[in-house]
């Protein structure tokens, strides 16, 4: 075994003669030895001899495209260096693989340079710039797009895919409904442990049930609904219609006279606007369960107790300041992934990119919306 | 070269989905240093044999046998270093998309091979020439490339380092017919002067013609393996209906009387 991997090994031999030198190739000349090929070949070349060099073949047991190559290189070398080269010994499949790879030899100075790293970041800032214009130009033709797909919808309402809105209500409210109850559920829990322990220092523990039953109807439930849904099905419709971009189904639907506005967009839009007051809803009851638990356990009231002071605490008012932002997130929710999707171009990597976008800004903005929703209520005194 | 000692060697092969049987206890010999065609009709199972044979398909029955050493699970090949004997271009060239089309080619030579960076680079612009593409195209990704230039690459990448066994999933589908013929071309070099096997799915009865030393067809999940003139005598109505049906009159005239 050891004798034979030393017989594969690639190695030269050199015979002097009084005004030549002979090489003697031996081995495996072959990819999976080509380290050894390279350094054998850059041995040689670092000494001098006489004017004629000859390459004898006669001992090379194998070889392949790279180990011709290499040979190729080398002989290449020497003869830039003034030497006069003769191969001796080569058989038929060594020349016939030689003569091909000779048509195949590329000129290096073709092959287009690529940039430094310093140039890379200066023209990645530039890059980076256009496609912020770019996409905010783009986000306004999409909301325009989107306003005539409606517009032309209202107007023949026939146009409207029921069947694609009931699908859809499907997959982004029935399946979300577990994660939805679990998380709503477990926030009311922990405000509700968390305002138990401040408020007993003032002996008004008995206001955790406001607490939390105000906290959750208008803020939490919504919000979480909101991120939950940012996440889990923007994320879902970017990378579906992103899918549809790259496999063409989107030029598809154009060379058959349809607009994909009306028929993948404003489907999945409505479908998220009907949907998200209804897990908004959903929302708001299990984070109520979720305190229930806890005060229950911890402040002794019984159940009936809790539901009477939850209906003192929350205004009708209060429960519509929650839910009246559902179908604001499900919009922006909608917009944001179904624009992302369609961003999508070609490359796989793109995908990647549109859907971190795509759920990093709806969670932005879902926020913001919250944000600016409160204040504008609160000012307006609900 | 022996011609009697089979590099693949398949007994009694089954697979299936579910309840859907694709081959039922297939026989198939291939020998070295030959181009071994597979043919039938879409859906036939090709794909699938193929798959079989690199191990990416489980299979229910049957021994593969490649270069005298155990194949037909993942495990079996990855023991017995199979993967660097061959080299797969798959139906659909599975170029990987976020690498270079030069990256994707020096992959097998700088993972599998541990080739020299320098030696590398070389050698992919070789096989990227070898393949009809160019010097411009060596740092394009995969999304820039045509259907035709994807197939060029990923053959070049399946070249990379002179596999003795060649794979090719229908390599001439989708490429104009000078592309198709010096793709031909190219392959009977490669074989004439590298020792190569090749196992290729085709449907293309000129490749066929010009390439293939024996052919395999697929047809009642079986395997009707012979050369071309013995196979246009062969009276299964698919068969005939394959061979002696408009298009392959054109094609296979001259073969017949
Ligand atoms: N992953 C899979 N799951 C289920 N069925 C499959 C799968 N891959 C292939 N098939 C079925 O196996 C059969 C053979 O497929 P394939 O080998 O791809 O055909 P072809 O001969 O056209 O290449 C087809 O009927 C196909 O439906
Ligand atoms: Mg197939």
């Amino acid at each position: 075994m050891m004798e034979k991997k030393a017989l594969d090994k690639p190695k030269i031999e050199i015979l002097s003669q009084k005004d030549r030198v002979i090489f003697k190739p031996y081995g495996l000349w072959v990819a999976r030895t080509i380290r050894d090929v390279e350094q054998t070949c850059d041995e040689i070349l670092e000494k001098t001899y006489p004017k004629f060099l000859i390459f004898d073949l006669s001992k090379l047991e194998g070889f392949d495209t790279a180990g011709i190559w290499l040979l190729q290189r080398t002989i290449k070398k020497f003869e830039d260096m003034n030497y006069k080269v003769e191969l001796l010994n080569a058989s038929d499949s060594f020349l016939n693989l030689s003569a091909q790879l000779n048509l195949y030899k590329p000129s290096f100075e073709k092959v287009p340079v690529q940039r430094s790293f310093f140039e890379d970041r200066l023209v990645n800032i530039g890059i980076a710039t256009k496609n912020l214009f770019d996409l905010t130009v783009n986000l306004i033709v999409f909301l325009g797009e989107i306003a005539v797909g409606s517009f032309d919808v209202l107007k023949n309402p026939r146009r409207l895919r029921m069947i694609s809105i009931f699908f859809h209500l499907e997959k982004f409210g029935l399946n979300a409904v577990m994660i939805i109850s679990v998380i709503a559920g477990a926030l009311g829990l922990v405000l509700a442990f968390q305002g138990e322990e401040q408020l007993r220092r003032f002996g008004a523990e008995i206001y955790t049930i406001n607490l939390v039953s105000i906290s959750v109807v208008r803020e939490v439930g919504i919000l979480i609904t909101g991120i939950l849904v940012a996440g889990r099905t923007g994320s879902a419709i970017t990378a579906e219609i992103g899918l549809m971009k790259i496999n063409q189904e989107v030029d598809a639907l154009n060379t058959f006279g349809l607009n994909p506005m009306e028929i993948l967009i404003v489907p999945r839009i409505l479908a998220l606007i009907f949907i998200m007051p209804i897990l908004a809803f959903i929302s708001d009851i299990m984070g109520l369960l979720g305190g229930g638990i806890m005060v229950l356990i911890s402040l002794d009231v019984s159940p009936k107790l809790y539901i009477y002071r939850i209906g003192e605490a929350i205004t009708m008012g209060s429960f519509w300041v929650g839910i009246i932002k559902a179908p604001f997130f499900g919009a922006i929710i909608g917009i944001v992934s179904c624009f992302e999707g369609m961003q999508v171009q070609g490359k796989a990597e793109s995908m990647r990119t549109c859907t971190t976008r795509s759920v990093v800004e709806s969670i932005f903005l879902v926020t913001l919306a919250d944000a600016l929703l409160s204040v504008f209520f609160t000012k307006i005194g609900i | 070269m022996s011609n009697n000692t089979p590099v693949i060697s398949i007994r009694g092969l089954s697979t299936h989905f579910g309840d859907h049987i694709i081959h039922n206890r297939l026989d198939l010999d291939i020998f070295k240093g030959e181009i071994f065609g597979i043919v039938g009709g879409s859906g036939a199972g090709k794909s699938v044999l193929l798959r079989a044979i690199l191990g990416l398909t489980t299979i229910k029955h049957g021994t593969i046998t490649i270069l005298g050493k155990d194949a037909g699970s993942l495990q079996k090949i990855m023991k017995n270093q199979l993967q660097k004997h061959w080299g797969v271009l798959f139906q659909g060239g599975a170029l990987f998309s976020s690498l270079t089309v030069g990256e994707n080619i020096q992959v097998p030579m700088r993972d599998m091979e541990n080739m020299p960076k320098d030696v590398a680079r070389e050698m992919s612009l070789i096989k990227l020439k070898m393949v009809g593409l160019n010097e411009e195209d060596f740092h394009k990704y995969p999304s820039e490339l045509s259907g035709g230039m994807v197939k060029r690459v990923a053959l070049a990448r399946a070249l990379a380092v002179d596999p003795e066994i060649l794979f090719l999933d229908e390599p001439t589908a989708g490429l104009d017919p000078i592309s198709a013929a010096a793709f031909d071309e190219l392959i009977l070099t490669l074989r004439a002067n590298l020792n190569l096997t090749v196992v290729m799915v085709t449907h293309d009865l000129d490749s066929i013609k010009r390439l293939c030393d024996r052919l395999a067809v697929l047809v009642d999940k079986q395997a009707v393996v012979g050369t071309l003139k013995e196979l246009i005598q062969d009276d299964h109505p698919w068969l005939h209906e394959y061979f002696h049906g408009p298009r392959g009159l054109v094609a296979l005239s001259e073969l017949k009387e």
